[in-house]
């Protein structure tokens, strides 16, 4: 697996796990009507670490409703099924609220699909990564890894033993700041890490 | 013969707890540099194929459940109230 961190691409020559064809499929579907990135644990999983995920997580950029409803008849049509409603104007709507969930025969692994509301997610989708899968001929787009790391430590909050030694979060942000530990951007990870209030859990990381 | 264990007579050690804690993390963050340290000195071929085998199996057993749960009348209930409950 390799980062070339100048172009924005990692190129990896992984074999195709059963999440990374699901997810394959799915993006396969909405990227012909809107751009999207992959964040949270899926990122680590699909960059190696070894734990599966009920769910992959992405953000796509506000739309309107007759793009969205294309989107979504185009879903059905392919044999995704919404978990919370089979009406597109309810999905919609739901969609200012939280994520939706689309699955394909069985409830998993189910694509969780969120609407960008804020500016750290703004970031996550102008500052997204290619990771080139060879042996798939595809491209799948996900957050960049400093941003990634970062907000995973975030969520960990309070930065004590307690909470981080059986956090999965933590152990994701382990996986991609081990790895790729010489070519992450380290003043821009410590502007997140900043950003996020993070700074205890940042300690934790780096032992 | 199974003895009776009187609740009031354990004591539990947080000392102890927490010490185990302790080592379990240890013991995982010392797994992920290892699985790290593998990824680095294998092919990616190599790395992925270990874990395409720990997700598949994983989906399998979901999707074996799925297929029991399909096959009898209460499993087909369950399912059918699972899509009720589905969030409004």
């Amino acid at each position: 697996m390799e980062y070339d961190r100048a172009n924005r691409v990692i190129h990896t020559n992984k074999i195709i796990n059963e999440l990374d064809r699901a997810t394959l499929e799915f993006v396969s579907i909405l990227e012909k009507h809107i751009g999207y990135v992959i964040v949270s644990g899926y990122v680590s999983i699909l960059l190696g670490r070894t734990r599966a995920s009920e769910d992959v997580d992405f953000l796509v950029p506000p739309m309107i409703f007759q793009k969205f409803k294309l989107l979504f008849e185009d879903l059905a049509k392919e044999g995704y099924e919404c978990a919370n409603t089979s009406i597109a104007e309810e999905a919609f709507g739901m969609l200012d609220e939280h994520a939706i969930k689309f699955y394909k025969g069985l409830p998993v692994p189910h694509m969780e699909f969120k609407k960008i509301t804020n500016s750290i997610q703004e970031e996550a989708f102008e500052k997204r990564l290619k990771v080139k899968l060879e042996r798939a001929g595809k491209i799948l787009f996900i957050s960049p890894l400093e941003l990634q790391i970062a907000y995973k430590l975030s969520i960990i909050s309070k930065g004590n033993f307690e909470e981080i030694s059986s956090d999965k979060d933590f152990e994701d942000a382990k996986h991609l700041y081990e790895y790729f530990l010489e070519k992450l951007n380290k003043e821009e990870l410590i502007q997140y890490i900043k950003m996020f209030k993070a700074e205890e859990m940042w300690k934790w990381l780096q032992k | 013969m199974v003895t009776k264990v009187d609740p009031k007579s354990i004591s539990v050690d947080f000392g102890e707890i927490k010490d185990d804690r302790m080592k379990n993390f240890r013991d995982r963050i010392w797994s992920i540099k290892y699985w790290i340290q593998f990824m680095k000195l294998n092919s990616d071929e190599d790395w992925s194929e270990g874990q395409a085998r720990l997700i598949n199996a994983q989906f399998q057993s979901a999707d074996d459940f799925y297929t029991r749960l399909e096959k009898t009348e209460k499993g087909r209930e369950i399912l059918e109230r699972l899509k009720a409950e589905r969030i409004k």
